[in-house]
């Protein structure tokens, strides 16, 4: 073979078993562990922390507000949904306390515009969802009749 | 304007990815010029045989370019080969430019090899030459013999590689059943004709810059081949256009309204580029300047539309790829795409990977030389 | 209250009493175990948008992107509109009622489809689709080339932004995933535990119980996926939408 064929010859051939070995140290270790991915990122990504918690733990202190919740007509409602991401609080109660997170009152200019963030009448909600009006709340205080934890006013 | 989903506004593929077919395109055309000279015996194109090779090459080598800077890890891109993802159309993409590269420069090499050669004496650029050369000086008539034959079959298998590396390119946005304006078995088709055309547009319009650069009489006959093979795939490939809109139209499935307004409204400036001013007006023009007897007014015909076409055919892939982004999927209204000037795919970038492949083709030209000896 | 969630409760109240912290979880997860299905009531949706700011603080979502967002949907005579303000983080605004005939709100979250186009087109094997049904994203391996976010039907892909606050997760593709770190750990994903009406439930099919309950809901109510001509094959099921919600 001339020396111009065998050169191309020999250089691509030197071209693909070097690729082919690198390829072979460049492949992530886990990659492949359970398919075409890398098994280690399942492992990151289950154990990312939580922000949340869950609302059973909740009661192992506030027993006073389960009592009312349980039988109430926000028992389907779990703490959070009105007191925002509390994992760390349940962590550590002593020193986070968590009264400005997201989705707590305290969040909302006032305890209305708070309960009207679901309860404000639109026509888009089931017509079964308790709604009220803007302007009950002008002159009212929701809390002042209501107890969040038990929102039925008795009689 | 109307509804988009939230994450819808922004635009994911800018105009780096506009900038990508477009690259790619103009390897089709010029390689296929190639082609019809040395596989297909069109000896009228011999005196852009080589510079249709070179830009074949240049605008590979660029295609990288575009396409890594427009990630959101650069440093990542190797991934594409080291694990591609075998169901994923773009996970081709890393393996078949290497292959493309490979071969592409195989067909320059033996294409060279005996002019190279004779450079060695005569020059400062020699140690390149004697790599090139890969140290064999042999130019007795069976080894210049032998190095055409191999040449030549190796440009068959070349051929079919690079016609389907464009069809490709058009099979990842067609391939995509989310975005109705892309859903279309037409697209590669249609992303290759156009290819094609701007391949030969470029072709035609450097070899009348090279030849005014370096003061050499333009070939007549050679001109009129790459300006007829222009007409002919112009046509084929506007008509492709028209029916892929046509079909939508006719076909009248969902999203056939969110579609007409894009055409009519949203994107009607681009479409006006697309279909007149880079289509069908070049068509008229090219076909009237067939006619013309003086070689002057056929001459500025020729640049005038090939200009016309390489806009047309830009302006086709944004229609395609920033149109297809602009449609909601929920169908119901359109996102705003708006280019940046700096930043990573802001207009700089656009224009640098615009130039790179023009920078690489003047490397090329001085290594390889555009005469044969 | 579920049965579960009242044993839960009772559970936590009885730690309090007794001074014993239980962790009730599962030491060791098998994902073989697990099949994941969502529900979507909208007959019970009202448009709060606490599933949304539970989304982004769970999931450190960026602002102006969504995990997980609430459509409107509004018909008028002869029209039908849509709108999401800020993916509904902030609610609705009330819209004057006199000619609208009917409307109700759609939260919208990936699918977790069972054939995902997105898990497709990825070319390096950054996104996937685990045994138990949900797809996920690799953020220390994706390139960042946005093919998945064109090839999801659903608009529930997003590239996390270079001002978002997870630093390894910037320039990658970013979505919904049932929560994969709470519901592996037997909690519930976010949206699931704040929605104050029970319109999104989640239900693991390896619980016997959570089974018998979708059963049931399939069985009583009509059931629709979004875009179904695309072949994705949806998880996430929605009662009470029309054809119109795409």
């Amino acid at each position: 073979m001339r020396k111009f064929n065998s050169s191309i010859l020999v250089i691509l051939s030197v071209l693909i078993i070097l690729f082919v070995v690198m390829r072979l140290f460049m492949i992530p270790p886990t990659f492949g562990e359970f398919g075409w991915y890398r098994g280690e990122s399942v492992r990151e990504i289950a154990n990312q922390s939580h922000k949340f918690a869950d609302t059973y733990r909740c009661f192992e202190c506030h027993i006073k507000e389960y009592a009312y919740w349980e039988v109430g007509g926000h028992s389907t409602v779990e703490c959070e949904s009105c007191h925002g991401a509390l994992k760390a609080h349940t962590i550590n109660p002593e020193e986070y306390k968590g009264y400005g997170e997201f989705l707590s009152p305290n969040t909302y200019p006032s305890i209305q515009a708070f309960c009207l963030s679901c309860h404000s009448e639109s026509t888009s909600k089931p017509e079964s969802f308790p709604q009220v009006k803007v302007s009950h709340t002008k002159y009212w205080n929701c809390t002042t009749c209501h107890n969040p934890h038990y929102p039925e006013v008795e009689r | 304007m109307g509804y988009i989903y939230p994450n819808e506004f922004e635009v994911g593929w800018g105009i780096l990815i506009v900038i990508y077919p477009f690259i790619s395109g103009i390897i089709a055309g010029a390689f296929l010029i190639a082609s019809l000279y040395r596989l297909f015996n069109v000896v009228s194109l011999k005196p852009v045989f080589r510079l249709s090779l070179l830009v074949s090459l240049a605008f590979l080598l660029s295609t990288n370019f575009p396409l890594t800077t427009h990630l959101g890890h650069p440093e990542r891109a190797f991934e594409i080969i080291v694990t591609p993802h075998t169901s994923s159309a773009m996970a081709v993409f890393g393996y078949e430019s290497l292959y493309l590269l490979v071969i592409l420069t195989l067909i320059l090499l033996y294409e060279y090899r005996k002019q190279l050669v004779s450079l060695i004496e005569n020059g400062a650029r020699s140690v390149i030459y004697k790599v090139l050369t890969l140290g064999d000086y042999d130019v007795s008539e069976k080894a210049v013999e032998s190095d055409r034959k191999i040449g030549y079959y190796i440009m068959w298998i070349a051929l079919p590689s690079v016609i389907f590396l464009h069809g490709y390119v058009g099979f990842i946005f067609g391939s995509v059943k989310a975005n109705p304006w892309w859903n279309t078995a037409l697209m590669p088709l249609i992303f290759l004709i156009s290819g094609i055309v701007s391949g030969i547009a470029l072709i035609l319009l450097l070899y009348f810059i090279v030849s005014k650069v370096r003061n050499e009489v333009v070939d007549n006959s050679c001109v009129e081949s790459l300006s007829s093979f222009l007409l002919l795939f112009l046509t084929i490939g506007i008509s492709l256009e028209l029916l892929e809109i046509a079909h939508f139209m006719y076909l009248q499935e969902e999203g056939v309204e969110i579609i007409s307004e894009l055409i009519t409204q949203k994107l009607f400036a681009s479409f006006a580029l697309q279909l007149g001013v880079g289509g069908l007006l070049p068509i008229v023009i090219l076909f009237c300047g067939k006619f013309s007897r003086s070689t002057d007014i056929k001459k500025a015909v020729y640049t005038l539309s090939s200009l016309l076409v390489l806009i047309g055919v830009f302006s086709m892939r944004w229609n395609v790829i920033i149109g297809g982004q602009l449609i909601s999927k929920s169908l119901r209204g359109f996102a705003d795409y708006h280019i940046q000037i700096f930043g990573q795919e802001g207009l700089i970038t656009a224009i640098t990977a615009l130039a790179i492949p023009f920078f690489i083709l003047w490397v090329l030209a001085k290594i390889f030389p555009l005469k044969e000896a | 209250m579920k049965r579960r969630g009242f044993l839960a409760a009772i559970l936590g109240v009885a730690g309090s009493l007794t001074g014993i912290k239980l962790e009730v979880r599962a030491l060791t997860y098998n994902w073989s175990e697990h099949s994941y299905f969502f529900v979507v009531d909208v007959t019970e949706c009202i448009g709060c948008g606490r599933c949304v700011v539970a989304c982004k603080v769970e999931n450190d979502v960026p602002e102006h992107f969504f995990r997980t967002w609430v459509e409107r949907y509004i018909w008028y005579e002869g029209e039908i509109k849509v709108d999401s303000p800020e993916g509904g983080f902030y609610g609705f605004p009330e819209i004057d009622d006199e000619d609208v005939m009917k409307s109700y709100f759609v939260p919208k979250l990936c699918n977790q489809c069972e054939n995902p186009p997105c898990v497709q087109v990825c070319p390096v094997g950054a996104t996937y689709r685990t045994p138990d049904g949900v797809v996920l994203v690799d953020e220390e391996y994706c390139i960042g080339c946005r093919y998945c976010i064109q090839a999801c039907p659903y608009g529930a892909r997003y590239l996390y932004p270079l001002n978002g606050k997870v630093e390894s997760r910037r320039n990658t593709a970013d979505k919904c995933t049932f929560c994969y770190h709470r519901i592996t750990k037997n909690s519930k994903p976010a949206c699931v535990e704040v929605c104050p009406t029970r319109a999104r439930r989640i239900f693991d099919m390896g619980d016997e119980k959570q089974k018998e309950e979708l059963f049931k809901i399939i069985e009583n109510s009509s059931i629709r996926v979004l875009k179904p001509e695309q072949g994705t094959k949806p998880r996430v099921f929605y009662i009470g939408i029309d054809s119109e919600v795409r």
